[in-house]
């Protein structure tokens, strides 16, 4: 295992410049359902590297566009179904590129509002597969474009508290069991809602706090292993929670620098394990996080 | 990417050429599925053809939209549109067996389950308790077997039964503790109440046990602020007197387990003037837990 002091931004980068390129490897097709959401990981791990500029925008927001349905919701990929987690990348990736103005808004929103259901829950496309993570991926994208008129909010808010449980987390509906990915949708849900304060902040903060392993990573669930994007997802969680100075920040960032690779660049959910695009932007969300003003500003 | 470990150079080339056929394979078979249904094929065959690109990557979503879409048609057309669906179900076992955490997948097999006029609950919960045999904490299989045993009308003692036989294989198995926790919080306040002194002592034998594992910890924190919210003062205070017994029993075989000594400290939280003994637990607790930062019982 390699130790490192530093993040290793150019080397990723150059591991997210030359994603585009790596057509003979077989994880670049299978991921390519939801190549929309890879391009939204890798900008935004751009973003946190002060090198937007490196990415050719025009081509980016071209691709993305593309991707829209003539129901208004965004495929994976081009000629792919629409979906709310696409939807959702896509209207992020455009507001990130600064170009909301070339979207046809009223489109988008009339796709998210029909994916509301009457209990306040959202579908994630015409098939009907509930979960909270759609409630998220379905406010985010409203509240970008400031339409969050066009659901029920009230609705939306008591859903996402009916999937709340007995450690104070929160699962995909209800009954099911918290999961640290799924707490970071119905918090930021919470969040968008204005409904934070309904949360018992404690009892979830010290569930979430609890993720920390000794060797500084987070996991998801209890007696599980440690891994780069549950530490987001609890660490993100915590911040909504104000309360992020519940973990050792010094023993995470050890963590996620260990997980970088020293040679391709890119960060891998453990160390020693393959880089990808998922977890780079994971690890420098948690860096940026944890440590505002760190390593990744020139 | 989950847990795929870093490859050298040498192993990266000669994955490069094992992986060649299987790329041009999957890419050909992606444009051939694509076209059918651009062409509205939605025909047994063009079935065959989109479970096999499925097979190469089951998480491509669209296909399995596609594949919904020829069902809807063929049970259109067909009379006997059971024996289409168990067909269906059997891939789809196939698809889980391979990726048991596919949420399409498991949706699929939601959605076909809701189309059939008689699905064999059974065999469902038959396939779930096989699957939980294996990994023990899939949520995706506890989500559906959740949703199987109301479909079916299963009775809670059923299922809290279930919890017990999963547990006790493991005691570490939160996901069963969850369920556990969801089942009693259907009962009345009452009902629940009685129940409390019983499962006490079934978590207590738990961390006894194990006192490092999480799980029991978190649902023993629940079960008293349960028991709290439903009592009077008095009751509470009677209940938490008793609960440090067992603890400091714990905490002297155990020092160095955090879990006993955070615990107590969560119990002398609730219950009033016992400040001078949380510093005590709090000198301990930083010497035997330093990740842990900080402990909401003594923001207040």
């Amino acid at each position: 295992m390699s130790h490192h002091e530093t993040l290793l931004v150019d080397l990723h980068k150059k591991h997210i410049r030359a994603l585009e390129n790596n057509t003979d490897s077989f994880e670049y097709w299978v991921i390519e359902h939801l190549r929309v959401s890879g391009v939204y990981w890798g900008v935004s791990a751009m973003v946190l590297m002060n090198a937007l500029q490196e990415m050719d925008r025009e081509k980016l927001i071209e691709y993305v566009l593309s991707c829209q349905h003539p129901s208004g919701g965004f495929g994976g990929n081009v000629n792919h179904d629409p979906h709310i987690l696409y939807t959702c990348s896509a209207v992020q990736l455009l507001a990130i590129l600064d170009a909301l103005d070339r979207l046809d808004v009223d489109k988008v929103v009339t796709f998210i509002s029909s994916l509301q259901l009457e209990d306040g829950s959202f579908k994630g496309d015409q098939w009907g597969e509930i979960d909270t993570r759609f409630s998220y991926c379905s406010l985010v994208p409203l509240a970008i474009l400031n339409r969050l008129d066009a659901v029920d909010t009230k609705k939306a808010k008591s859903y996402v508290l009916s999937c709340q449980n007995f450690d104070g987390g929160f699962g995909c509906v209800p009954g099911a069991e918290s999961h640290a990915g799924q707490i970071f949708t119905c918090v930021g849900a919470l969040a968008i809602l204005g409904g934070l304060d309904e949360i018992d902040a404690d009892v979830l903060g010290f569930w979430l706090c609890e993720r920390q392993l000794p060797e500084g990573g987070l996991n998801g669930r209890p007696e599980k292993l440690a891994d780069v994007c549950y530490s987001w997802w609890v660490v993100s969680s915590l911040a909504m929670l104000n309360r992020i100075d519940w973990i050792d920040g010094d023993k995470l960032k050890k963590y996620i620098l260990n997980c970088q690779d020293d040679e391709a660049g890119g960060i891998a959910d453990r160390p020693g394990d393959v880089a990808d695009v998922f977890h780079t932007f994971f690890g420098l969300c948690v860096n940026q996080q944890v440590f505002p003003s760190s390593d990744t500003q020139d | 990417m989950h847990s795929v470990r870093r490859r050298t150079a040498e192993e990266k080339e000669e994955k490069r050429i094992a992986e060649k056929a299987h790329i041009d394979k999957f890419c050909k078979l992606s444009e051939t599925v694509m076209a059918l249904r651009n062409n509205e094929e939605l025909t047994k065959e063009a079935l065959k053809t989109a479970g096999t690109l499925l097979e190469m990557n089951f998480e491509f979503y669209t296909v399995w939209n596609f594949r919904r879409e020829i069902i809807q048609r063929l049970s259109e057309e067909n009379s006997d549109s059971d024996a289409l669906y168990k067909e269906e179900l059997q891939f789809i076992q196939n698809a889980i067996m391979a990726n048991p955490k596919s949420y399409w997948a498991w949706f699929h097999r939601k959605w076909i389950i809701s189309r059939m006029s008689q699905p064999s609950y059974t065999k469902e919960i038959f396939l779930c308790n096989q699957l939980l045999e294996k990994d023990t904490r899939n949520f995706h299989c506890w989500g559906y077997r959740r949703w199987i045993c109301q479909k079916m009308g299963a009775g809670e003692q059923e299922i809290f039964d279930f919890t017990t036989k999963k547990i006790e294989h493991l005691f570490s198995n939160y996901s069963a503790w969850h369920e556990r926790s969801r089942i009693l919080s259907t009962y009345p306040a009452q009902q629940l109440k009685g129940l409390l002194q019983s499962e006490l002592e079934y978590v207590q034998n738990a961390f006894f046990t194990s006192p490092d594992d999480q799980s029991a910890w978190f649902y023993y924190r629940w079960l008293i602020a349960k028991f709290i919210e439903n009592s009077t003062e008095e009751e509470a205070s009677q209940l938490l007197e008793t609960q440090f017994e067992p603890l400091d029993q714990l905490i002297e075989v155990e020092p160095n387990s955090r879990w006993p000594l955070n615990t107590k400290l969560y119990l002398l939280s609730k219950m009033n003037g016992r400040g001078e003994e949380m510093k005590e637990i709090l000198v301990k607790l930083r010497e035997v837990d330093p990740t842990h930062q900080k402990y909401p019982e003594l923001n207040s």
